[in-house]
């Protein structure tokens, strides 16, 4: 039962992938709700191995490929992935259902869903992936996915940059960072002899000489897709350009992928004294990340911008959490990815809504909401209040537990700013909420309420903001079986 | 000895009479927000009544003999949260939830939101009051904040918008210091229990004493509304009489007199920190003596004197001991309320004609004060600041993101021209190379282009042999 649903996760989007290209004339207006079925089957599979994790089973599926390489191909799922997995499939499903109502049937359509099923399929296949070879390929089948909804689909603003220059940018910089980790990753294979992370986490033998050199490819790597500053130079244009469910999808799944890639790889394979050199040098570019995110956050007109430099913001918070090499610290890092994909799903929904209701998006030209559109604007609270760490909200949470790792780790003073910092993160929430929903309508706008596609998973987000903010515990359970897997086995 | 709830059974009566304090006005909050237009005028009447109730359920725990009360382990790695009852905190909480009552019964106009908010942070004040651990008393003081946030909405115009921003972010830079003394308490002691981590705290070195302080007072000092930081209970202005004259006037303020009392000892423990508190309130009196002898406008009154009471605080407490914050906060209770409710009716009235010239030299004297007072070096400073920051992020987006300096196209032009300098060879091969693929793949093109279903079908073909290959490795 568990490797079919193990199994189900990657062939099921796939197979209706595949019929959605091939039948698209007339799948033409059920495009949506296939890809829906199918992408709801993903996340009951996710359940499932759900239950079978908690019986202390960790489903695994091999197959020899070249035997004379020793390379197999595999499938895997422990409680390093598990949290991850979830996050990815519910954000695809939530991000498909909301693409009902915001993407206009055409004769395209069906491609359009079918690329969503495989950019989800990307993101699955990577945290599910057992060996080098399937974790790369679909590392880049995620990247290749989600280019062309951009290149194809994209909404670029006027004045702005061209879909195909900010593709061309997204592209080209995130596989730089891909081949980072296919570096390191051919490194570990021709030291070690085997390129399953099973057999590597039992005992890698790894030249002690090597591990500073692979840590670097991963961290700048992982970092890329994370979006970190200076890293992050894709991530406002390809964002911004991007459409809706694609900008949902990359910001609240996405980017959670190269956090995976960091605990999967340096934090799984190495102990905590090999590690004990980056600490301060990823608490560091942590802050600086929070701040700069937040600092652009405050100083962007555009609304969809906006969000996306918050995303810089709090991959900061994720990597000084990550950086502490305490157990505080990355628990609250990856609870803060799963909590971030909540709230910055729901943000970005948020911004949809707005911009469906009134055709604008600049910030100067919006106001007064709050009236016109009572819902959103509840919406549009409960998500920047989380964001700005309000308890008892979800990323209240997250962050006291990455605080709390910071002051652990004994950089008493970093961990200071860190915290400080966030009052930044404060401020642009409140600015961002306060321009769009309060002060005087300006002249000419009229808003229309969203229809219920959009409206449903905004306000299932911004339930799950609050119930997951009430009652953190099962995800602390998750979490904490995680990271007794990490750093050498972490007490 | 402390009885604990699982010591002293019973504890049915503790629990059910917490819940009156506590839980009671916030989901009376959640009714009137519900029916807020059908209530009307009678929604004070009911917030009264609740606050009423709640203030009789805070009055019998401070009679019940269990003195401690586990809730739930809301965070796992930090522990339950604990009510901890009796004491000064207990009738601290008393005293504020009164005086709401009074304030409503006596309030003669009421937004519709005024009684939610209220009843949201009595809710929340209560909580932080009765407060056994550290992370009860942060959350239930971030919700107090949040009341105080929202109360500027109820304005209703963008200028409520900003004062709201201004008072949350006050509010919030204090919970910042509280977070960082609470999670450095939380590192030595192993536990975010309020007397174990304040006893490990004091074992602590003096320089991790110090910042501990530093982080408390800083909560302190914002809360009580200290001068420089006394500026923000102005943005209450034009809120319903309860907001200003409880909320901002006395609620917030007595929250951070008692975290004063509980601070103080460990504060007191570092010498020349106290030593600095005592001179940073005694400057702020002087100044906002000073400040009163030039003739501060009326609508400002009540400010200043939450200022000062804010400021002969901080000085009485590491100078006479803890017990005097609180005999102050109990003292200054009616006071405050009569300042606030004043201010409250001078508010939109114009500054009094005919105010005295204070004499020459003490005008001097003012005028300079009052520029600190004002805040106009200390906004200077923090604008200054605050452009040095967007300035480096400014530089940092335009060198790292727009290139403008031209670094990458510099860097990505010169290796280009290296490689084409030094492997002349290499760079036929590559282009002999880039032309036979360009080739095959306009073959590729040709041959496929409008034969979508037809290359489709091939692939799903060549994908179900793969994946029959890859399912026969695997059974």
């Amino acid at each position: 039962m568990t490797t079919v649903a193990m199994l189900a996760i990657l062939v099921v989007p796939a197979a209706m992938a595949a019929v959605l290209v091939v039948f698209r004339v007339r799948l033409r207006r059920a495009a949506g709700w296939c890809a829906g079925a199918a992408s709801l089957l993903t996340v009951v599979a996710s359940f499932v191995l759900l239950g079978d994790l908690n019986l202390g089973h960790e489903p695994v599926l091999v197959a020899s490929w070249v035997p004379s390489e020793s390379i197999v191909l595999g499938l895997h799922l422990d409680w390093i992935s598990f949290p991850f997995l979830l996050t990815e499939t519910i954000v695809t499903l939530v991000a498909i259902v909301y693409a009902w109502g915001y993407h206009h049937t055409d004769e395209r359509s069906p491609l359009f869903y079918a690329l969503l099923l495989v950019f989800g399929i990307g993101m699955s296949g990577t945290t599910l992936a057992d060996d080098m070879v399937l974790f790369y390929t679909f590392w880049e089948l995620m990247l290749v996915a989600s280019a062309v909804l951009i290149l194809v689909w994209g909404d670029a603003p006027p004045g702005g940059p061209s879909r195909r220059a900010v593709t061309l940018k997204y592209f080209i910089i995130t596989h730089l960072g891909s081949l980072m980790v296919l570096i390191g990753l051919l490194t570990i294979y021709n030291a070690v002899g085997t390129d399953t992370f099973s057999a590597l986490r039992a005992g890698h033998g790894l030249p002690f000489e090597l591990i500073p050199m692979v840590t670097v490819f991963f961290l700048i790597g992982f970092s890329v897709k994370m979006a970190v500053f200076p890293l992050h130079i894709w991530l406002p244009d390809a964002h911004t350009v991007a459409p809706m469910p694609v900008t949902i999808m990359l910001a609240a799944a996405m980017l959670s992928m190269g956090t995976y890639g960091i605990l999967r790889f340096p934090f799984s394979l190495f102990t905590r004294e090999q590690l004990g050199g980056f600490a301060v040098p990823l608490m560091i570019v942590g802050i600086v990340s929070e701040i700069y995110g937040a600092l652009m956050a405050l100083a962007e007109e555009d609304t969809k911008r906006v969000v996306a430099y918050s995303s810089v913001s709090q991959m900061g918070y994720i990597l000084f959490g990550l950086g502490t090499l305490t157990q505080a610290g990355i628990a609250g890092a990856t609870l803060q990815v799963i909590y971030h994909a909540i709230v910055k799903a729901l943000l970005f929904m948020v911004v949809g809504l707005v911009v469906h209701g009134t055709g604008r998006r600049r910030l100067g030209e919006l106001g007064g909401l709050g009236k016109l559109m009572p819902v959103t604007a509840v919406c549009g609270a409960i998500g920047t209040l989380a964001i700005a760490g309000t308890p008892p909200l979800c990323l209240f949470d997250s962050e006291w537990m990455i605080f709390t790792g910071g002051f652990a780790s004994g950089h008493t003073v970093l961990a200071a700013v860190a915290v400080l910092g966030s009052l930044l993160t404060v401020a642009y929430a409140l600015w961002f909420y306060g321009r769009i929903f309060f002060g005087q309508v300006p002249e000419g706008l009229h808003a229309h309420r969203g229809p219920w596609a959009l409206l449903t998973p905004t306000v299932l987000l911004a339930t799950l903001a609050v119930v997951e903010g009430i009652f953190p515990a099962p995800v602390f359970v998750w979490v904490s079986k995680q990271v007794a897997l990490l750093l050498g086995g972490m007490p | 000895m402390i009885l604990t709830a699982s010591e002293a059974e019973p504890a049915v009566w503790p629990a059910a009479l917490a819940g009156i304090a506590l839980a009671l006005p916030l989901l009376g909050a959640v009714g009137l927000a519900a029916r807020r237009h059908r209530t009307g005028s009678g929604s004070r009447w009911v917030a009264a009544a609740l606050a009423g109730i709640a203030t009789l359920g805070l009055a019998g725990l401070m009679a019940v003999p269990v003195r401690e009360l586990h809730l739930v382990a809301w965070l796992p790695p930090a522990g339950p949260l604990t009510l901890h009852f009796g004491g000064p905190g207990g009738w601290l909480a008393v005293l504020t939830a009164a005086a709401l009552t009074g304030a409503l019964v006596l309030s003669r106009s009421e937004s519709a939101w005024s009684p939610v908010l209220v009843l949201v942070a009595l809710s929340g004040a209560n909580a932080a009051f009765l407060a056994g651990d550290f992370l009860t008393r942060y959350v239930a003081l971030e919700v107090v904040g949040l009341a105080v946030g929202l109360a500027p909405l109820t304005v209703g115009d963008q200028a409520g918008m900003d004062r709201a921003r201004r008072a949350y972010l006050w509010l919030r830079l204090g919970d910042a210091g509280l977070l960082i003394a609470i999670l450095l308490l939380f590192e030595a002691a192993g536990t975010l229990a309020i007397e174990p981590a304040l006893a490990a705290g004091a074992r602590m070195p003096a320089a991790r004493v110090a910042m501990v302080g530093t982080g408390l007072l800083l909560a302190v000092w914002i809360k009580v509304g200290a001068w420089p930081a006394h500026r923000w209970p102005g943005a209450s202005r034009g809120t319903a009489p309860t907001l200003r004259t409880w909320l901002y006037g006395l609620a917030v303020p007595n929250l951070g007199l008692y975290l004063l009392y509980r601070t103080t000892p460990l504060v007191g423990l570092h010498g020349p920190l106290a030593t600095a508190v005592i001179g940073a309130g005694t400057l702020g009196l002087v100044v906002l003596f000073v400040s009163a002898a030039r003739g501060a406008p009326g609508s400002r009154t009540a400010v200043t004197l939450n200022a000062a009471l804010g400021c002969a605080a901080v000085v009485l407490g590491p100078a006479a001991g803890k017990t005097s914050v609180i005999w102050l906060a109990m003292l200054a209770t009616p006071l405050r309320l009569a300042a606030w409710a004043a201010d409250t009716r001078l508010v939109g009235a114009a500054a009094p004609k005919g105010q005295a010239e204070p004499a020459a030299w003490l005008g001097r004297i003012a005028r300079a004060m009052s520029a600190v007072v004002e805040h106009r070096v200390l906004n200077t400073a923090a604008a200054g600041l605050f452009r040095s920051l967007t300035g480096a992020a400014d530089l940092a987006y335009r060198v790292v993101e727009r290139d403008e300096l031209g670094v990458w196209q510099r860097v990505t032009g010169a290796a280009l021209r290296s490689n084409r300098s030094g492997h002349g060879d290499g760079d036929r091969l590559l282009e002999s190379a880039t032309q036979s693929t360009l080739a095959i793949s306009r073959w590729l093109q040709r041959r496929h282009t409008g034969r979508l279903r037809r290359n489709v079908a091939w692939y799903v073909i060549g994908l179900t042999a793969v994946v029959v290959w890859v399912a026969g490795g695997v059974w």
